[in-house]
């Protein structure tokens, strides 16, 4: 069953890359790096005729909880009954990431797993238990009432596993719930031993940690209609990267969901919502492969003055950014690609430098700001928009130098949606010892003299050497370390994106307006809402919200509209 | 007791007080008089520096190279592999990282890669896995068949328990040691409670899980049948696990890191040597008898060794040494010899603990490799054995033997002697003069 899911996902690949792509002549370059003497490998595949057809239904994999929407769900769950800055998130087993997003659907729970989940669950508990006047109010006194505890898992066991319980199980968490005599030996508080080992239950339940799509039975043997609280779920964790909140459980217990006019309102409703930054920075993070920015470090040699605690101030600003373009903004791809407008406290401001001055922003497009952060108006001719952004340079880069090669390649994969194969196995990298004092530039030109090289390289290379004007720390420079002047001309050769790019802003711009990044980032959006990469049978859904959100010039609620209303999102392929 | 102090107490045993481990620092000695068979894999990531690995053979034996230096003391039970291939790693296409990782243990192709930013999974049983059946037989068992532990993994797998079933290491030494030895410090009968409650929550999930997996469409069956299986593995070791022997004392609890997934550069020498604390105490007890000990993950996973004054990138200099730049080489083979000295601790912890008419080491099997030798190579890889009854004080040539014939090799001189391991494509027969 794996096994044929796995090849499926590599044919997948191939195909709704040509899919995707269509308009792009020639292949990627992993197509012409095959050696044909090597053999078959598994990572190659065919591609498959595309399947016409509605997409009534999709097929979602059973996806287990990541550690975001864990950290999320128990903020929510949970409130102030977590101690304030309690991460969550390591004490779960790490995610696995499928399609460029985490969805755990791939890895199944090994016997290390089950005691990492059962460990967390008790540490949350734990902790839960000593701020139990948070988890509900009658829990306050020294001694609750049977009733208080019966009361208080009744609300949260629903709401934790999002979905209405059967009186038996309701009674079955009530038994649970109630305190028991401490055994001999033992001088705990039987009140906190029941909250204990109910709540770690809970937490342990498949139902809580699993995404549980069980659906209805259709007409159709290989559709299932999803039930109204799993279509709940379905939006609360596409917007909000957590669980339904009161009013979706409220709409799904009337069956109002079913209704795709009520699952738009209730998107706009979300995105008005707070928690709505969350779930859009769960997505953006990952769309832009910030994932190493959390142990982001940099070589004190070249940034003295570096220090770990920027991490977290890269990370608001980014969300920061994401909110006003997408919640208080516009909303558009193309204003996400290029507002010269973000938000630092000054210990990031210094990495812009004389890029980022001080403005203005009318009230209601500001977006919730941390402490010491203020908007700044980016230099026009140096910045433009997501990619050009500190917390994004800095992480697609080296300890010390820039990164044109993984700045190139991020560009290819999150911006044109393309599958760039591995380097050759036998390839000697860096072919020849870079000149001392030779530049990024002409250490990439080796590339273009081994024909290996050259087939993935002059695709990667021009779009990061667009990006050479940023150092290391993502700061505008003229000079690269060796002292030679940084000339960042570039290109996007392959893609719909013709002709040189002189610089940053002009590849920011480029890919503002290209249709094919437009039709990308409704890809990345699909892939992060079925937790799986695109296959053939996405294709009529997967170009509708393309064209969709085409026609609504990049308006990025528009295409979750388009996701949230469409058949495919209330229902799922089961063969 | 008051109701707050006995909170205290709760939530101490928890874990979340400030616990302090009641036991001394004391050697770790193993009374037992039977002497089981015991192996331990060590993977260490991007190669050598290659010129200065090799060993030379001399009169008085093995002159070890530079980088070998730091094992010095264990020469006379040192072999180092020369000319080992990963087979299956150099047929397949797709990215070498994951791949010289990912089948290094089971000598079989990776079944699937899982694209940018992700994972693999597995082609076949890893040979730890294999071993660990056979190694935990006989009339008292230890409590755990395998462990694995890592430093900074990622999620990156060694070992498989089958094709598409990776098992990841634990990259947290206190997570480790909570679970090898954590509860011990409880009073029994709180230790009883608690236990109690586990299996509880572990009857809830297991019969929810059994529930699910009969009514949730066919697709999601097999994720919670393994979920399921799982949880049934755990119980049945905790039910199977007798009282430990008075003989053996935990070490004391290892240091608290505070991201240990995704710790600070600087931080990973103090993982390395927890881990190979609780990896010594594991064995010493008898708490397992096979164990992977993976230092790093798979590609560029952009770690620095700056507690050696390195600024550049390990797998930046790695593919930039062994050709035309002397800087990276020499800052390649600095960071293999440290990555030795580490070993050489592993070793000595072993060395200390007395058994039978040796020591430890005399009775478990090291086997330290990279799945990397020069770049993305994956032909003659360094590989070293140490201890375990192994002549030792040896150079074996093995040019052009796939690594299969190696854990071929090993498991006859364990005693679990198989047919036939990985790829069928390579035949693969025991390496001759292993043992």
């Amino acid at each position: 069953m794996m096994a044929l899911r796995a090849m499926l996902r590599l044919v997948a690949t191939t195909s709704c890359r040509a899919l995707t792509l269509a308009f792009v002549s020639g292949l990627a370059c992993g197509d012409d790096l095959a050696d044909p003497e090597r053999g078959p490998s598994a990572f190659e595949g065919r591609p498959l005729p595309l399947r016409g057809g509605e997409p009534l239904a999709l097929a979602v994999p059973l996806r287990r909880l990541t550690r975001e929407q864990l950290h999320n769900t128990l903020q929510d769950l949970l409130g102030e009954a977590l101690p304030a800055g309690f991460d969550v998130r390591e004490l779960w087993p790490p995610d696995d990431v499928d399609g460029g997003f985490a969805s755990n659907a791939t890895v199944p729970v090994t016997e290390l797993a089950v005691e990492q989940l059962e460990r967390a669950a008790e540490r949350v508990a734990a902790a839960a238990v000593r701020r139990r006047a948070h988890l509900h109010a009658c829990l306050e006194p020294a001694d609750p009432t049977a009733a208080c505890l019966a009361q208080w898992i009744e609300e949260l066991a629903p709401r934790a596993l999002r979905r209405p319980l059967a009186p038996a199980e309701l009674e079955s968490w009530r038994a649970l719930a109630q305190p028991e005599p401490s055994p001999a030996g033992v001088d705990e508080d039987p009140v906190d031993a029941a909250i204990f080992r109910t709540l770690s239950a809970l937490l342990q339940s498949p139902d809580f940690l699993y995404r549980v799509e069980a659906g209805e039975p259709t007409d159709d043997p290989e559709v299932r209609r999803l039930t109204a609280h799993e279509i709940a779920a379905r939006l609360s964790y596409l917007v909000w990267s957590s669980l339904p909140d009161a009013s979706l459980t409220a709409d799904a217990d009337s069956g109002r969901l079913y209704d795709p006019a009520a699952r738009a309102a209730q998107l706009e409703r979300m995105l008005a919502d707070p928690r709505a930054v969350r779930g859009l920075m769960g997505f953006h993070r990952q769309w832009l492969e910030l994932g190493a920015l959390d142990s982001l470090d940099k070589d004190r040699n070249v940034f003295p003055t570096f220090d770990p605690a920027l991490r977290p101030l890269l990370a608001a600003e980014l969300q920061a950014f994401v909110e006003f373009v997408i919640l208080r903004g516009d909303a558009r791809f193309a204003t996400l690609m290029s507002a010269r407008t973000t938000f630092v406290p000054p210990a990031l401001a210094a990495w812009y430098g004389d890029d980022a001055s001080p403005t203005t922003v009318p009230q209601g497009q500001l977006p919730a700001l941390p402490e010491g952060f203020v908007p700044v108006a980016l230099d026009e001719q140096r910045r433009a928009g997501v990619l050009t952004l500190v917390p994004v340079m800095a992480t697609h880069a080296k300890a010390g130098r820039s990164d044109p090669v993984g700045r190139g390649a991020l560009v290819r994969r999150r911006w044109l949606c393309e599958t760039l194969a591995a380097a050759p196995p036998d390839v000697v990298m860096p072919p020849v010892a870079p000149a001392p004092g030779s530049s990024q530039r002409d250490q990439l030109e080796q590339h273009a003299e081994d024909p290996a090289c050259a087939a993935c390289h002059a695709r990667m290379d021009p779009g990061g050497l667009a990006l050479e004007s940023y150092d290391a720390m993502g700061s505008s420079r003229t000079h690269d370390l060796a002292g030679n002047p940084i000339d960042a001309r570039g290109a996007l050769p392959g893609s719909d994106i013709e002709g040189a790019l002189e610089g940053p802003v002009a590849l920011a711009l480029a890919l503002a307006h290209s249709e094919q990044a437009q039709r990308c980032y409704a890809t990345q959006w699909l892939r992060y809402a079925l937790g799986r990469p695109e296959g053939p049978d996405d294709a009529a859904l997967l170009l509708a919200v393309q064209d969709r959100f085409l026609a609504a010039d990049g308006h990025v609620p528009t295409l979750l509209r388009a996701l949230v209303v469409a058949d495919a999102f209330i229902q799922r392929r089961v063969r | 007791m008051s109701r707050a102090r006995s909170r205290r107490a709760f939530l101490r045993a928890l874990g979340l007080g400030a616990a302090a481990a009641p036991w001394l620092p004391s050697s770790l000695i193993h009374a037992e008089t039977s002497t089981p068979r015991r192996v331990v894999f060590v993977h260490f990531a991007h190669g050598v520096a290659r010129d200065r690995w090799s060993p030379q053979l001399g009169a008085e034996g093995l002159v070890l190279s530079p980088i070998l230096a730091p094992l010095e003391a264990f020469a006379a039970r040192l072999t180092v592999i020369e000319g080992l291939d990963n087979a299956p790693g150099l047929r397949q296409v797709g990215d070498q990282h994951n791949i010289a990782v990912g089948t290094l243990l089971t000598a079989m192709p990776l079944r699937a890669d899982l694209g940018p930013g992700g994972h693999y999974l597995p082609g076949g049983i890893s040979i730890d896995q294999r071993l660990a059946t056979e190694l935990s037989a006989g009339s008292d068992p230890p409590p755990w068949p395998s462990l694995q532990l890592g430093v900074r993994t990622q999620g990156f797998a060694i070992s498989a328990l089958e094709a598409e079933r990776p098992l990841r290491a634990d990259d947290d030494p206190a997570s480790a040691y909570a679970r090898l030895f954590g509860e011990l410090g409880l009073p029994p009968a709180q230790l009883e409670q608690l236990q109690a409650q586990r299996v509880r929550a572990r009857d809830l999930v297991r019969t929810r899980l059994d529930t699910l997996a009969r009514t949730l469409p066919a697709a999601d069956r097999e994720p919670l049948e393994a979920h399921a299986e799982a949880v049934e593995a755990h119980q049945d070791r905790l039910d199977a696990m007798g009282p430990r022997p008075a003989s053996c004392e935990p070490p004391d609890s290892p240091p608290l890191v505070e991201h240990p997934s995704t710790p600070a550069d600087a931080e990973v020498p103090t993982l390395v040597r927890a881990q190979t604390e609780v990896l010594v105490a594991a064995l010493a007890c008898d708490l397992t008898r096979v164990v992977t000990l993976q230092w790093g993950s798979s590609g560029n996973d952009g770690l620095r060794h700056v507690w050696q004054g390195i600024d550049q990138e390990f797998h930046t200099l790695a593919h930039l040494a062994n050709g035309e730049d002397p800087h990276a080489h020499e800052q390649l083979a600095a960071m293999n010899t440290w990555t030795m000295e580490q070993l050489a601790e592993l070793l000595a912890g072993l060395d200390a603990v007395p058994q039978g008419e040796g020591t430890l080491l005399d009775h478990t099997l090291v086997v330290a490799l990279s799945g990397l030798s020069v770049g993305h190579h994956m032909g003659d890889l360094p590989v070293l054995l140490a201890g375990g009854g192994v002549p030792g004080g040896r150079v074996l040539s093995a040019a052009g033997a796939p690594l299969a014939s190696l854990w071929l090799a090993l498991a006859q001189h364990l005693g679990v002697p198989l047919a036939g391991f990985g790829d069928p494509a390579d035949d693969a027969a025991p390496l001759p003069g292993v043992a």
